[in-house]
Parts: C-alpha cells; structure tokens; sequence
C-alpha cells in the first residue's frame, strides 16, 4: 500500500492562503476530513497481510497526529487574531490603595526581629495604676526620678492613682507577675507624657522588651541591641551606649547611633533588670538576671523615613500616609 | 549646668580638647554637649554628686585612675557650735543639719575675679553682689547651694521648721508668696525668712549697705523639698539641687571654703560659725564581689582593677577578701544601695563601649499565649489595607464624646496638655470622621480610613479600655473615574467588606441584626453577633450629627471588637467535599410588599430545609414603572444540586413548586409572569 507522502508539507502550504474561518475549515476537512487521503489509507489497511498492517498503521498514526497538531495550532493563532480587540493599556489603573501607617510598618519590622529569636508578644492596658507604672519598678515616692516623666493624671477617687501609661514598662511587670522565669518578652503600645513640639507629642509609640534567665549578663545585652539596630537599618551601624539612669534598670544606659551628619542620636534606653525589680515579681535575683530595652518607635521611624515633625505620623493626611 | 570650658579646662589641669572632654564625660554617663565656650551638662537624677566642678573633677580623675584632691578645703578657720541663741531648733524630717556661718564688719577690697564672674554667667546665674556672688560660687564649685543673708536683717534665734499658719511672704526677685504650712521654713522672730532650699525672703537680703552677713548650708532632705518649688511656679540653683539631694557632710567644708574665699577680696572683724546637726543614719557596707561582677557583666575582670577605681572615687575599703571588697560609699553617692550600683561604677569606668558582644540567643519558651490576638489584629488591618482602607493613627484626646447608650462614662484626664481635650476618647469613628473632614479640605474625594487602638470608658469607678479597629468610607459626588465603575461606596460595599472579613478570620457562624445602639451609627447599620451573642462588629451608615457640613454624602464606617474575633476564629472549620453531579438553576421573579426585606425572604426558605438547595442568589430587585408603589420585584436564582446523584427536571420543579408556594402562602408574594 502506498503511504501518502509530504501530507504535512501539503497542508502547511495550503494553510498559509487561509483568509477567514470557513478556508481554514475547509481545508481542514481535506486533510482530515471522512473523504481524506489520511482516512483512506486508514480504510484500505483492511487489505493488508497482518505483519504489513501493525507496521503501516503505525506509520499512518504517526502522520494523522502530526496533521492534527498542524491545524489545532493554525486554529489557536487563527481565533487570537480574529477575536483581538485592541484596548489602550496605557490608560490609568484604578489605584484606590490602602497602606499600613508607617508607625505599624516599624512595629511590624521591630516585632519580626524578635519573634524569630522566640520572644512573646503581650499587649499592656494604656490606663495603668501608680504601682505598675511607678512602685513595682522602683520609682519612690517623691523621687526625683518620677519629674522625668510628666505624668498624665485620670481623674478617679480611687486610692490605686490610676494614670495613662508613661511608658511599656509596666508591661514587664505584668509579664513577670504572670508567669515564671525563664521570660523573653515584648510588648508594643502607645504612652503618654504631657509634653508637645516637632519632635515630642503627649502619646507616642514604644517597644519594650524582657529578657530573665539564668547567666543573662550585660555582654548579651549588648550583642542583641547593636544586632537589631544593624536589621532595622540594614547596615553596619555605629552605636555607642553610654550609662544612664533608670529606676528598674541597674546598670543602665542609653544607646546613640550616628545617622546622616547630625552625629549621635538617642534612640533607645536599656539596662540589666534592677534586682528590687525582680524581687517584686517574685523572681529570685540571686538565681535569674534580666535585661530589658525600651525603644521609641516614632524616633526610629523618623530616622528610617526621614521624617522632621512627629506631628506628621498623627495628622492622617492621605498625601503623607499613602507614600508608605 | 553650664560650665565655661576654659575654666573647666583650668580646673581640670588638662589640655585635651573640649571634644574630648565632652566625649570622656558622656562616656562615664554625665552627659554633655559642647556649645561654642561652655559644655553643658545634662545630669541623670541620681548624679547629684556630679553637679558642680569638685563632682566632675572627681570623675574625670578617677577615669585618668587619679584621685581628686582640693587642698583648699582641709583649711579650717572655724568650728560650728552649738548655740540656741542662734539656731533654736531644726526640724528633724526635714534637715539633717543646719549651719550658719557670721561674718561682721566686712569691708570688700576687690571684685571677684573675673574668671570667677564669667563662670557664673555663662551658668546663667547674674551677678548681684559680690558676697552672693561669692556663695554662688562655691556652689558651683561644690555643688553645696549657700543662702548668704544680711545678719543685721534677722532677729536671732532662728528655727527651721513647717509654719503654723499659711504666711505671705516676698522672696527675692520682688515675687509674693503665700507659704503654705507643708512647706519647710526658716524663720526669725519675727517672720519666714527663706524658704528651705528654694529662696530667701527679700527682706533679710543682702543690699549694699549690708556689712554684716549670716551665710546658710544646710542639708535638707530631698523628699521634703521636691516639686515644692515647682508649686510655687519657682525653680532656683538651690532648689534644683536640693531636689537631687546635697552632700550631708559638705557643709561645714563648704562655709570655710567660703570663709577662705572671702578673705581674698575683702577684710572682715569676726568670723563664727554655728550649727545644729540631727544623726545621720550611717552608710551600709556593700559586698563587692568580683566573681559576681563579672557573672552579670559578661566581663572578666581583676579585683584590683575595681579596688582602685573605688579609691579615686572616694569609696571606703573597710575590708577585702580575695574576691570581695566591702565598701562603704563617699557621704556624696547617696545614690550607691546595693551592689548592683557598685558594678555600673566599674563599668562606666571601664567603658560601655569596651565591653564586647555575645551574639543574641533565642528564647526556649514555647509558649506564644498571646501572639495570636496580635496576630489577628495583623489580619485584620492588612486585609482592610488590601481592600483599599488606608491606615491612620490618632492621639487619643478629645473635647467630648458621643453617648454610648450603656452605663459607661467618659474617662476624664486630671491634667490635660490642653484644657479643650481633657477627655480620652470612648470610639475611634469621631477622630476617622475629623481625618475624613481634613482631607476632603485638601481636595481628597475617596477617603477609606481605618485605626487600631484602645478606647476607653469608666463604669462605676472602674476603668476599662477595649482594643477597637475601626473605620470609614467615603466617596464624594464628583469622585468619578473613566471606567464609571469604580467611584461608588456604599453599605454594601461596606458589607462585602465586613461579610468577607469575618470569612477571611473563619467565622462562619454569626448572626445579624439591626443596630440599636444609634450613637454612632445611625438605623441604617448592622450588628454582628457571634454564636454566642457576643458583639464581633457593627457596621453601617454613620450617624449624621457625627460630622460637618464640608461632608456631604452619606458616610459609611465600621467598628469591630478584634478581642471577641479572636475567640470566634479559634473554632476549626471542616472542609466538605464538594459534589460531583451537575448542578441546576432556576430563577422565579416574585411581587412583595416592599417592606417585607430580602431576610424574612431568605428565613422563610431557608426554614423549608431543603438539602439539594445549594444556594440562593437576588439577581435583580427593581420597583417603579408597571408596579403598584408599595410594591417590589425580587427575582431569585436557586442553585440546586445533590451530592449523590444528577437532579431530574421533575425534582428539581417539585422544590421549585414547594419554594413558591411557601412564599405566596407567608408572604403573599405573587410570580410575575
């Protein structure tokens, strides 16, 4: 039998003069179609001797498929012109976006750091009573100390002296309270002190952190501060920590880095946990040491964004927000 | 403090640059700056050792391992006595000692030097005359504050107590005063003539007729003097160091510093001193260990390193071991307690910035308790952001609050940075609704706005404060795009939102009503209920009397309680597998009341139970043109489909047939052919 030969040639000359659909199906049926060389070929192998028939069919299979793909392709280029519609892709998109404020994008950045070395995340109350705020982390009564907070008073006839948060600290007391040593922690939320102008507001946004364990020592403290502030800034910092003053911190510093030309900038205080502290909490101090941070989120994220007034994060205008 | 740099330099008999000087102090944690010819000193409370030249110069010499020695303050000229004649009493609370130093007849031969008369300007302490000068001086320079009094002006004795009665008093700088009887005083016979720590009455000043002089050094104790010269709208040199606390054994010291200081710009007759001293509760000893040192220190260092670093700053060995030293502080370090105090000496000295690195170690703990309402805060916020909401963040003062219809009250601020906004705010709709009008000013048109945060309200005298994520949605008239499509918001708009929130969080099983609670949202908004009644959001049309006339169409807004979501999203969800057989389709347009809503509709036949109905979806809803006015068309779409066989045309028209029937029978409705 007579294998019909350069039918795939044929029909790629053929489908090059197809102008509209119905060429394209008429010459489809050619090839293909009942009445098709292809088809009977398929018919007169009936005829043949059985060794004869294995070996033909096969070849005939081989040259049907060879066809089909020939045209299903010719009719997949053929419907992606006819049915095109231009349309002007230049014009604008329908950008109605939202966005985090940039405070949370630095909280979300600062909370990452910590949650991959395992820290828990807790939530503090904002209206919080003189002993959190104050006692429980070794401020005396009628201390100098406490002028360095400008405290907002609530108005109550409780004993307790209730006020707004002056800090997160308070949080590390009620972490501490709850559970027991080992603790690694941090909490993130909005304090208050009566105090307003470019770079300070009454309410801002702080980040503190807990660390109680044993063998925790200031060289550990030390290592994780200057490790976070190269993540946030993502560069070789320098960073210089001077002693300072905390009630609840024994030693204590504050931690400056070098940014842009203006020389050292304050940008967070920290300190090995004051004893008395501990004690409070019921945490033993002669078996478990601390370390504890608290960082000034709208400081770091003025420094990241380049941002001059502090105002601006509270204002919510949509020129400033929707940059981030 | 502001100290002029070249007479610091000259009292430091160093040559090192100021910057150097600037960067040694701030490295030992008296932190400074340097303006053109002064450094000014920043100092922590607990630093009142360091606020005057002799405490700095301490310092810096103990960081050069030297000890500061002032020669001039081993010359004693005269010895405090005793005398009721002069000092009646002293009040024990409040002054651990008292003493006065009498000068008669002084004659003055020169002026200060001039040295000594820049330092105190460049301090901000103006000249007034040159036995005051002097005193201010020696407080500078030994951080001991001197009130220098006219003798001739006081009737002795004096006693130094609480008045009995309040007192009018006019104190230096002409300012009148009422004393009020929790404040500690010095009095003559006749009146207060200084208030303690703080300042002297102008009536027993120095003038320049006085020849004769009493000069005070008293230590009075800082819990008794602090924020009282603040409630006298006063702030002195004196008071702010009396507030830190002053050396309780400087002032004999210092009285003869002044005594010998006197002598080298003018000629007096007699000079004598008296006092009257309380007993001073001694200084503990404190346990340096070093092992224990460089445990919590992560250093290693030599107990010989920490024994001389003591020494220069003036501690007492009072024994030692191999690896202990037992300490008693210098009467300036009131501020050292316990040994803990004693470790950040050595470490400043040693430098905080020469202490190395350990790399941060990850906690063991495995429980996260409470990262999961954090994390569902997280989700909330970003899916709103993704929906187009932008995120805002407000301070949460405010001048007055809509009323809740519950209990609550407002949670009032004692001492507001500003008299209109003494009141913390109880929703975070009202700030949305202020950020919307400003922007709106601005020329915005399409304003989507969300905050996270706590509000606050008092029931009885209990405070509570909720965690809130609240929002708005506004589209103005003239906000138009070129598709047309995409310039509307509206409460469904506002739903889908909320609806797929509450899918995203995996609460499935919520109830809704309408909002009854109209502060806020007017009638036109919905509360979502969790199955177990508790309030996951509300929703809806905000109530007009919320915002200004610069608002012009309705606006939109949404309050949620992420705390209850978090609970709800906890529930585990099982996921079904869904049918394999075709599914069937059926639309019925039916005429109803126009007050019956699409709720009782969906009620009644969701309340038929059919198990093959799969879903049922309002394709059109119309009224006006061709039906009565009370009237409302609603055309139905009922998908029905079987898990375990292909629906015949014959059952799918018999539920199709209950569907109606049930309709026409409860509702009247009517097929509209």
């Amino acid at each position: 039998m007579l294998i019909p030969k350069d039918l795939t040639k044929k029909a790629s000359v053929r489908l090059k003069q197809v102008k509209t659909e119905s060429d394209f199906f008429k010459i489809r049926s050619e090839f293909l179609g009942k009445k098709s060389v292809i088809q009977k070929s398929f018919q007169a192998l009936r005829k043949l001797p059985q060794s004869e028939k294995i070996k033909t069919a096969k070849k005939l299979n081989l040259i049907q498929s060879d066809l089909s793909l020939i045209f299903n392709n010719f009719a997949n280029e053929l419907r992606s012109t006819v049915n095109f519609q231009p349309i002007d892709i230049s014009l604008p998109a329908f950008q109605e976006y939202g966005s985090a404020h940039p405070i949370s994008k630095t909280i979300d950045k600062i909370l990452a750091y910590f949650e991959h070395l395992n820290y828990q995340t807790f939530f503090g109350n904002e209206i919080e009573t003189d002993w959190y705020n104050f006692g429980a982390l070794n401020f005396p009564d009628d201390h100098p100390a406490r002028q360095m907070h400008d405290t907002f008073y609530i108005d109550s006839k409780s004993k307790k002296g209730y006020l707004l948060r002056t800090h997160t600290s308070n949080t590390q007391i009620h972490s501490m309270l709850d559970q027991s040593a080992p603790i690694y922690m941090l909490s993130a939320g909005r304090v208050y002190r009566c105090d307003s102008d470019t770079t300070h507001l009454p309410m801002f946004t702080q980040i503190e952190g807990l660390a109680v364990d044993k063998d925790i020592s200031f060289v550990d403290l030390k290592g994780i501060i200057i490790d976070f502030l190269q993540y946030f800034f993502d560069r070789k910092m320098d960073v210089r920590f001077r002693p300072s003053y905390f009630p609840f911190t024994e030693p204590s510093a504050e931690v400056d880095i070098k940014f842009g030309t203006s020389g050292w900038l304050e940008v967070l205080g920290c300190g090995m946990v004051h004893p008395n502290v501990l004690s409070t909490c019921q945490i033993n101090p002669k078996l478990y040491s601390g370390f504890a941070f608290g960082l000034g989120v709208e400081r770091l994220a003025m420094l990241y964004y380049g941002v001059k007034d502090i105002r601006e994060f509270y204002a919510s205008n949509l020129d400033f927000l929707n940059q981030v | 403090m502001k100290i002029d740099y070249k007479f610091l330099k000259s009292y430091l008999r160093t040559n090192l640059s100021p910057l150097k000087i600037v960067e040694i102090f701030t490295n030992l944690g008296l932190e400074c700056e340097l303006s053109k010819d002064s450094i000014h000193f920043d100092l922590t409370p607990n630093r009142a050792d360091a606020f005057s030249l002799l405490g700095l110069a301490r310092e810096f010499y103990a960081y050069n391992n030297q000890e500061f020695k002032l020669k001039a303050l081993n010359r004693k000229r005269i010895h405090f006595k005793d005398s009721k004649e002069y000092i009646r009493s002293v009040h024990s609370l409040g002054c651990q000692n008292y003493h006065l130093l009498i000068v008669d007849d002084i004659k003055i031969k020169k002026s200060l030097p001039k040295r000594i008369k820049n330092l105190l300007e460049v301090a901000g302490i103006p000249l007034v005359h040159p036995l005051v000068d002097l005193g201010n001086y020696v407080m500078l320079e030994l951080g001991a504050p001197l009130h220098v009094f006219d003798k001739d002006k006081i009737t002795f004795p004096i006693t130094v107590g609480y008045p009995d009665r309040d007192e009018k008093v006019q104190v230096i700088g002409n300012e009148i005063k009422i004393v009020d009887k929790n404040t500690l005083t010095i009095r003559d016979q006749k009146e207060c003539i200084a208030l303690a720590g703080i300042i002297g009455n102008l009536n027993t000043s120095v003038s320049r007729s006085t020849s004769s002089i009493a000069v005070e050094s008293a230590s009075f104790l800082s819990k008794k003097v602090i924020n009282k010269a603040r409630s006298y709208g006063l702030n002195t040199e004196a008071s702010i160091r009396f507030e830190r606390g002053v050396d309780p054994c400087i002032q004999d010291i210092a009285l003869n510093y002044f005594l010998y200081l006197l002598d080298g710009i003018a000629s007096f007759k007699r000079s004598y001193g008296f006092c009257k001293s309380h007993k001073m509760k001694p200084c503990k000893t404190i346990n340096f260990n070093i092992q224990r040192f460089n445990k919590l220190s992560g250093l290693d260092l030599s107990l010989s390193f920490a024994k001389s670093l003591f020494v220069n700053l003036g501690f007492n060995i009072e024994r030692s071991n191999k690896n202990s030293l037992f300490l008693r502080s210098p009467s300036y370090r009131f501020d050292i307690e316990i040994p803990e105090d004693l470790y950040e000496e050595i470490l400043r000295h040693y430098g905080y910035n020469n202490v190395p690195l350990r790399p941060p170690k990850p906690s063991n703990s495995l429980t996260f308790k409470h990262l999961e309402q954090l994390s569902t805060i997280k989700s909330i916020s970003s899916f709103l952001i993704n929906r187009g909401y932008q995120e805002m963040m407000h301070v949460p003062f405010v001048n007055s609050n809509p009323q809740l219809n519950d209990s609550s009250s407002d949670v009032k601020v004692m001492n507001p940075i500003n008299n209109e906004e003494p009141l913390l705010r109880n929703n975070l709709i009202v700030s949305l609704l202020n950020a919307l009008s400003n922007n709106l000013k601005k020329g915005h048109k399409r304003v989507l706005g969300f905050e996270a945060a706590n509000i606050f309200y008092k029931t009885k005298d209990k405070f509570a404060e909720e965690s809130h994520i609240s929002g708005i949605g506004y589209v103005h008239d003239k906000y138009k795009d070129w598709s047309g499509k995409h310039s509307n918001y509206n409460f469904f708009d506002l739903k889908k939102d909320m609806l797929d929130l509450l899918k995203h969080l995996n609460i499935n099983d919520y109830s809704a009503k309408v909002n009854i609670d109209n502060s806020i949202f007017n009638a036109n908004s919905l509360s979502i209920l969790s199955s177990s009644n508790d309030e996951l959001m509300k929703f809806g049309e905000i109530n007009q009397a919320l915002y200004g006339s610069v608002v012009k169409n309705p606006v939109y807004g949404f309050q949620i309680l992420p705390s209850n979501l978090y609970v709800d999203s906890k529930q585990p969800k099982q996921i079904n597998i869904p049918s394999k057989y075709p599914l069937s389709e059926r639309d019925l347009n039916f005429v109803l009341d126009a007050r019956i809503s699409f709720s009782e509709v969906y009620k009644i036949i969701s309340s038929l139970n059919i198990k093959i109905l799969k879903d049922i979806r309002l394709i059109d809803l119309f009224s006006g043109k061709g039906l009565k006015s009370n009237k409302i068309s609603m055309t139905l779409r009922f998908v029905l489909q079987s898990n375990s066989k292909s629906l015949t045309d014959e059952e799918v028209n018999l539920v199709i047939d209950r569907i109606h029937k049930s309709l026409v029978t409860k509702l009247s409705a009517t097929l509209r052919k």
